[in-house]
């Protein structure tokens, strides 16, 4: 059965223009929710009168995930969803952003605080269009060392200083 | 009166050279991380909230309740002169308060933010101190059927308030939920969603979700916009300080607005909307000119500043009483109790005096040094903000990092971080407020352990949510508020149809 909505007409399971996404994340969120419910049967069982036990809270998660994802994918089908696009995006300043992040998890602790985060802040700035790497970079050397100083020295936190470094001072 | 005599002996412990020093300290570093862009007061208050774990417990509520303040602040500042909300509660103040910044009255603007804000904080916490205590007798005759409804009504409001679609809220919410109970599960020490990784058997940090959602998820979303959006700050020129008519058209808004946000701040249910919404409309009804509204009006910002922070204020009332976040910041404030191995509620105030009066006290003392140090201060806050976007955001992700990291000193804590921020930009994208997220992943656990507790205590039965009438009354509300939407809505159509 089509109904038109404007001036289009389109059919009755059919997303909306632009709306493709937003039907593919309330699929997710439906699966995730499978996916939980299914793990809620891998617990052993709790004490004599407590229900389902463990169980019990995964198994309410799963029902309102899946609820809640078809009915997001529900509102994008049909005639009365409305068109709308998702704002002009680009994905490389995302992707390098992940990128700094990742270096950070693999080389925190080995190379220390000062010089990853240097490198870290660097790569935040490129991914907002900064051309001007060597300026970046001292920049975040700058940002690395103060924080250093104060949070390490200041407010008695631990940054790592490195496993390396202390290998090849302490021995 | 006792609570006098109890609230004296917590100045007594609050107000030391040291302790101010870091409560200076604390309003500072808020105020400048939450004038950053996209950087809201809850976000602020997780990002610096492990910076306080090195002190001991006294000096570090103190530098959190000035971190809090200076928070609210920077968040306001930048609601006003970026147009940045950053949070629900400043949206209302973007409205007639960029307005004035673009018609060179930033400065007006923000004063009469401090200024506000100031007199609902104090107003808002002189309130606490003498609610807090009954409400935390009044918890103690609830029990685990009425926590668990409390809750219940908490969840439904945050979800059905925040936001416009019900499904995304709750999408939200059961996120929030499954992080939740990530971990050893407390009633029987089984583990669930921990994928054999020992660190997750602790479970998900509060503050590490916040951090991702809100700060890295801002900034990716920021990231993969920056070519498409030119954000346009507007400086502050002029006479730095309010004129005798700004006073004369703020002082009421000041009051009325605290008024709202206290009492909307004190219910267990969420958010700072309604009370900021509320306090708009009613300064635009009750003024002279209302036309003005939209166009710079002081009132539009002294009335919803005010309710901002009376809400915030007040919020911490069933916190401490009962346990019970009802926003973001209490949320997190919530880890950081938990942090130091202290359980809010009814039973704090008769174990552990000291802190809870201390901490009240500290914000009286915030909230004071906040006054001080900003007024005159704006000008370095805006300058600030003439950082180059790159730098700041760089700053920013860095500053994420440290969070994350030295909240346990733990790698791990940095993959949550980078996993949930993916997620943070993917809810910012697809329009899912965060919110419920936090309040689930924070109430999650206990509800659950109030459900089952519940569940066990009456052999099974679950009609024990319904025959128990306190229990009955909140579980009708939260019902209620879940239906209303629709009805409203379903009285909407007819009429339509009927114009047409």
């Amino acid at each position: 059965m089509d109904v038109s909505h404007g001036s289009e007409t389109r059919h009755r399971y059919a997303p909306a223009k632009g709306r493709l996404p937003e039907f593919v994340l309330g699929v997710c969120a439906a699966i995730l929710g499978l996916y939980v419910s299914y793990d809620a049967t891998t617990y052993s069982d709790g004490s004599a009168y407590d229900n389902l036990g463990p169980s019990l809270m995964p198994i309410i998660i799963a029902m309102g995930l899946v609820a809640s994802g078809l009915a997001i994918s529900k509102s994008t089908l049909g005639a009365e969803a409305e068109d709308t696009s998702l704002e002009p995006m680009d994905w490389k300043p995302v992707v390098l952003i992940g990128l700094a992040i990742a270096i950070s998890i693999v080389c925190l602790t080995t190379f220390g605080w000062v010089p990853v985060i240097a490198v870290v802040f660097a790569l935040g700035s490129r991914a907002f269009g900064s051309q001007r790497y060597v300026l970046d970079l001292l920049a975040g050397l700058a940002f690395s060392v103060t924080t250093f100083a104060i949070f390490n020295y200041g407010l008695g936190l631990s940054l790592p200083v490195g496993t390396l470094l202390t290998r090849v001072l302490g021995g | 009166m006792e609570t006098l005599a109890l609230l004296a002996h917590g100045f007594s412990v609050a107000i030391t050279p040291y302790n101010l020093m870091w409560a200076a300290f604390g309003v500072t570093l808020g105020t400048a991380i939450g004038v950053l862009p996209g950087i809201g007061p809850s976000t602020t208050v997780a990002l610096l909230l492990p910076m306080t774990f090195g002190l001991d417990p006294t000096s570090a509520f103190i530098m959190f309740a000035g971190i809090y303040y200076g928070a609210q602040y920077g968040g306001s500042t930048a609601a006003i002169l970026l147009n940045t909300p950053g949070e629900a509660g400043a949206m209302m103040t973007t409205l007639d308060g960029n307005a004035m910044a673009r018609a060179g009255r930033g400065a007006q603007a923000l004063a009469t933010a401090a200024v506000g804000s100031f007199v609902a904080g104090t107003i808002a916490t002189i309130g606490l101190t003498f609610v807090a205590r009954p409400m935390a007798d009044i918890a103690l005759l609830l029990g685990p059927p009425e926590f668990f409804a409390l809750m219940l009504l908490a969840f439904t409001s945050v979800t059905a308030l925040f936001g416009v679609s019900l499904a995304k809220g709750m999408l939200s919410l059961f996120l929030g939920l499954l992080l939740g109970s990530v971990g050893l599960e407390p009633l029987s020490g089984v583990p669930r969603f921990s994928f054999g990784v020992l660190e997750l058997l602790d479970g998900v940090d509060t503050v590490i979700v916040a951090v991702a959602l809100f700060a890295i998820g801002e900034t990716l979303y920021v990231a993969a916009r920056f070519r498409y959006v030119t954000e346009e700050m507007y400086g502050v020129k002029g006479s730095l300080w309010m004129s005798k008519e700004d006073w004369a058209r703020s002082w009421r808004p000041w009051l009325r607005g605290t008024g709202i946000g206290f009492a909307l701040g004190t219910l267990p249910a969420g958010g700072s909307e309604v009370p900021t919404v509320l306090s708009y409309v009613t300064e635009k009804k009750l003024s002279k000119n209302p036309d003005e509204f939209g166009k710079g009006a002081i009132e539009g910002v002294a009335g919803p500043e005010a309710a901002n922070n009376a809400s915030a204020a007040a919020a911490l009332a069933p916190l401490l009483a009962i346990g019970l976040p009802t926003s973001a910041t209490a949320a997190i404030m919530l880890a950081a109790f938990q942090q130091y191995g202290i359980r809010p509620g009814p039973l704090l105030f008769q174990s552990k005096p000291d802190l809870v009066w201390g901490m009240i006290a500290s914000l009286y003392i915030g909230n004071f040094l906040l006054l001080i140090l900003n007024l005159p201060l704006i000008g370095i806050w805006v300058r600030l903000l003439t950082i180059p976007r790159h730098w700041l955001f760089a700053g920013i992700l860095c500053f994420s990092i440290l969070g994350a990291y030295t909240l346990n000193t733990n790698i791990v804590d940095l993959v949550i971080l980078a996993v949930l921020g993916f997620a943070g930009f993917a809810m910012r994208v697809f329009n899912v407020p965060i919110v419920p997220c936090l309040i689930g992943l924070i109430l999650g656990p206990l509800l659950e352990t109030q459900l089952r507790t519940s569940l066990m205590a009456s052999l099974g039965d679950p009609t024990v949510f319904v025959t128990r009438p306190i229990s009955l009354t909140l579980l009708s509300i939260a019902a209620a508020i879940l239906i209303l939407p629709y009805l409203a809505r379903g009285r909407k159509a007819p009429a339509q149809a009927e114009a047409e």
